[in-house]
């Protein structure tokens, strides 16, 4: 394993430390704790928005901790869901008052360390409820598709709502319901060309053959649901596009926002041939790509591939989507 | 004993992230750093903490501070088991079943997991049988031990062929078979270290 990097086993918190060195004027960092907030929470009289996951999704979910989006995120080691202690002193520092909505992507120990959290956070006073993300169309059934990067477009228009509804205007109840809006308008896939190396293993998650790719993966370095033959850029698009467009019903005429993820080893250069081709196989099915976002966003260490999330847009989720934000890692072409 | 089999699960994390190498490969990560903070939280214990008092310690530090999916499954079950063994001063080959069974119990809860899933399930149920086997016949701890590890043994090497049916490598379908479950696997691994003579 070749990485830069200084201990193996202390990366998730060496590299937290250094995005909010980084953002020095929006973020801080609870100190020996892996919970980054927002530099002026708690902030009174707005719903406040949680989010946290296992490290190795940079710049997933730092980068999205800002105004406009999340007030605080919670990090777990890599790959691993964050500790319960964590989500609840998140919680309890950023809450301001009005109520807290989860970011839950629907991985197993993120349920399990989430809703364990939620529930303490509740016997301590504080309103707090969770949105379920579950967004990836390459697992059949609804109920144990993996969230991916429709968490992302949650924390931006969830966000951007809570922070019009300052001042006591928007409820946890209306933040929560726009979240499920994006959530049941969201559909998302990927494919793995090379697995990542999680640097406390010391190997890659998996071996590929050079002609051969992953079809269906998740964030975490683990293999697809399927392996095939290799495809070209034109080929992997048309196959994502065709999948998620049918699971959420696009018609022409309709807008989408299209969120074209390199998966943290891909090089910029694929990412914006993969993004048009992309927009052709939506602009051929009359689908309008309105909004594009083009980078990492919630990436998977070093793994070689790309993911794509389509969000079907009304004027309001388009709106909200445009709103400004502070969070650090929003406006980026990487 | 408990110190001892923790000391030895800590070594062998990388054996146990390999086999999580399905999922995420943070199974042996997770444990070896569960294990050490309570090893730690133990050294620092007023007293002579009884069988209850480690039990309930482990859960929490489980349940709050390791995270993944192993540090809520652990953690809700070591609670329980600490609830189940309040104020016991001493471990015997009945204590042994309780503390498998309320763990079993407990997981299953938690969990929404059956035996067959391709879980730490597998390895605990014919555990916690075979404890109880044990203790209706009136045997020792360190029978009780030695009956529970090999059932759990058993029941890890069957996990080989299974298809996973919840957890990461759930989404793998077939081809999640070929590798025992790190949590069967490691639940096998601790008896069998905590049945060992000293």
């Amino acid at each position: 394993m070749k990485k830069i990097l200084d201990n193996p086993m202390s990366v998730a918190n060496d590299a937290l430390e250094g995005m909010v060195l980084s953002s020095p004027d929006v973020l801080r960092r609870i100190p020996g704790r892996r919970i980054v907030l927002r530099k002026d929470a708690p902030i009174k009289g707005k719903v406040t928005l949680v989010s946290g996951a296992g490290s190795g999704h940079e710049p997933g979910h730092v980068g999205y901790v800002g105004r406009g989006m999340l007030d605080a995120a919670a990090m777990g080691d890599v790959f691993s869901a964050p500790a319960t202690g964590d989500v609840l002193t998140a919680i309890q520092s950023a809450d301001g008052g009005l109520g807290v909505l989860l970011v839950l992507p629907n991985y197993g120990g993120d349920v399990l360390n989430f809703s364990l959290a939620e529930r303490k956070s509740r016997e301590a006073g504080i309103h707090a409820e969770h949105v379920l993300v579950n967004d990836d169309v390459a697992i059949k059934e609804r109920s144990r598709r993996r969230g991916v990067g429709a968490a992302i477009f949650v924390e931006k228009i969830a966000g951007a709502f809570a922070e019009r509804g300052r001042g006591g205007t928007t409820s946890l109840a209306d933040v929560k319901r726009t979240a499920e809006t994006v959530v049941s308008n969201s559909g998302s896939m990927g494919v793995a060309l090379a697995p990542c190396t999680i640097p406390a293993v010391g190997r890659p998650t998996f071996a590929i053959p050079e002609d051969e790719l992953e079809l269906g993966i998740g964030i975490h370095g683990e293999p697809g649901v399927e392996r095939v033959k290799m495809m070209t850029a034109d080929a992997i698009s048309e196959y994502l596009v065709g999948r998620i467009a049918e699971d959420l019903h696009l018609a022409s005429g309709d807008r989408a926002a299209v969120m074209a993820r390199g998966m943290g080893g891909t090089s910029n250069m694929e990412k914006f041939i993969f993004y048009r081709d992309v927009c052709r196989h939506l602009v051929s099915r009359g689908i309008v790509p309105a909004n594009s976002f083009v980078g990492e966003y919630t990436a998977s260490m070093e793994m070689e591939g790309v993911h794509l999330t389509l969000l079907r847009l009304s004027d309001e989720l388009k709106g909200l989507l445009e709103d400004p934000t502070e969070a650090p890692a929003w406006h980026s072409w990487s | 004993m408990f110190t001892r089999a923790a000391n030895a699960v800590i070594q062998r994390a990388a054996y146990f992230s390999e086999l999580d190498m399905l999922g995420d490969a943070d199974f042996g990560v997770s444990v070896s750093k569960g294990l050490d903070l309570v090893l730690q939280r133990l050294s620092v214990e007023n007293g002579d903490p009884d069988v209850g008092r480690i039990l309930t310690l482990a859960g929490d530090t489980f349940s709050m501070e390791v995270g993944s999916t192993i540090g809520v499954l652990l953690g809700c079950a070591l609670t329980e088991a600490g609830k189940a063994m309040d104020g016991r001063k001493t471990l015997d080959a009945a204590g042994l079943a309780t503390i498998l069974r309320a763990g079993l119990v407990a997981v299953e809860a938690t969990g929404h997991a059956t035996v067959g899933d391709k879980t730490l399930l597998d390895a605990l149920e014919p555990a916690a049988v075979a404890a109880e086997v044990a203790a209706s016949q009136s045997e020792g701890l360190g029978e009780a031990l030695a009956r529970a590890a090999t059932a759990a043994e058993a029941g890890s090497e069957m996990t080989i062929d299974m298809v996973a049916k919840v957890g990461r490598s759930s989404y793998l379908g077939e081809r999640s078979k070929g590798r025992a479950d790190p949590g069967a696997a490691f639940i096998a691994f601790f008896l069998r270290s905590m049945s060992q003579p000293e």
